[in-house]
């Protein structure tokens, strides 16, 4: 198997690192270390209450429908079917763990059957 | 008799608020730390990440993206997207924070996280003395992060022990699943979560500007739906 990342020079991987952990920081700080003065302008508040909402379904749909990590849909019919499991029991539940159990649970018993 | 809380009991108290997340944190951790290593990257690399940036999803799409191939500044546009949440819980802690010194401010925003923050803004909103509860606030951000460290050590020295066969890459969205269900509460988070699923795997934009595309597109949906009345 090849590493993807293995090929890239060590110093790319380490700025790459730097940079990222930087702009977190900042867009964790800049906010409370200045909103004892200022406040965020409504629309930014109205757009940020929907970033998790719009960010987390494009880090899980890729994850379900390239599993060879080509952006190409390949239908895996136990991982989808175990996804759609995982999304009812996160519903009921709420609860990370349970979702975690049962969608890998479901995976792996969906995987000895079809084969 | 209501007991005076001191920092150490604030603190103290933080921390116990903080045990039942270890459940979640764990597994999450340890995924970050396989998945470095798995991608190729040393295991110094892996655990300099989990304290540099210490957010999981950006850590994981960071290095999806990397190795992809795509430009840095694209990963860390990606990355500042997922994070601007962050700019939220941020600024709503920025109150609650206005007899704190700078250094204090620094501390609590880099230990912001999800799970550490609805405790610690729900602690604040409480009724009684509020000068010392930023103690509780770095009781749970603080056992979140050592635990994180931890979780991401165990994931970088087991990740590579585990057979590639057992799937455990699926943990990944299955953790996202469980972060974001729970949030689709209306119609307008709904539909902005539709939006941005469908947008990064329909749409295939060059520099693997997917998420960015999708991330934007499912705000604008939302902000739309709310319009229309449909955030009830």
């Amino acid at each position: 198997m090849t590493l993807p990342i293995g090929d890239s020079p060590a110093l790319i991987v380490w700025t790459m690192i730097l940079s990222t952990g930087l702009i977190s920081f900042v867009i964790r700080f800049v906010p409370i270390a200045l909103l004892a003065r200022f406040d965020l302008p409504r629309w930014l508040k109205r757009a940020l209450i929907y970033v998790p909402s719009a960010v987390m379904p494009a880090i899980i749909a890729p994850a379900l429908f390239f599993p060879g990590g080509a952006p190409t849909i390949v239908l895996d019919t136990p991982r989808l079917a175990a996804a759609a499991l995982a999304i009812l029991i996160a519903w009921w539940t709420r609860s990370v763990l349970w979702t975690v159990v049962v969608g890998m649970g479901a995976l792996w018993a969906l995987q000895a059957l079809v084969p | 008799m209501q007991q005076i809380p001191s920092a150490r009991s604030e603190f103290a108290a933080g921390v116990r608020a903080f045990m039942p997340l270890a459940m979640a944190i764990v597994p999450f951790g340890m995924v970050c730390g396989a998945a470095a290593v798995a991608a190729g990257m040393s295991a110094w690399q892996a655990f300099s990440m989990s304290w540099i940036i210490f957010a999981g999803s950006a850590q994981i799409v960071a290095i999806q993206l990397l190795g992809d191939g795509a430009p840095l500044l694209v990963i860390v546009a990606t990355v500042a997207v997922i994070n601007l949440r962050f700019m939220m819980y941020s600024a709503s802690l920025g109150p609650h924070s206005a007899s704190l010194n700078t250094r204090w401010r620094a501390l609590l925003a880099y230990l912001i996280t999800d799970q550490a923050y609805a405790l610690g803004i729900m602690h604040y909103l409480e009724p009684g003395d509020r000068s010392l509860r930023h103690w509780f606030l770095f009781g749970v951000s603080g056992a979140t992060w050592v635990c994180w460290q931890l979780a991401t050590i165990v994931g970088i020295l087991l990740g590579s022990l585990i057979p590639q066969d057992w799937s455990l890459d699926f943990i990944l969205p299955l953790t996202f699943i469980a972060i974001v269900v729970p949030l689709l509460s209306n119609r307008a988070m709904l539909l902005a979560a539709i939006a941005g699923g469908l947008v990064s795997v329909l749409i295939v934009l060059p520099l693997k500007l997917n998420l960015i595309a999708a991330a934007v597109t499912g705000i604008a949906i939302g902000l739309i739906a709310e319009k229309l009345g449909w955030a009830k």
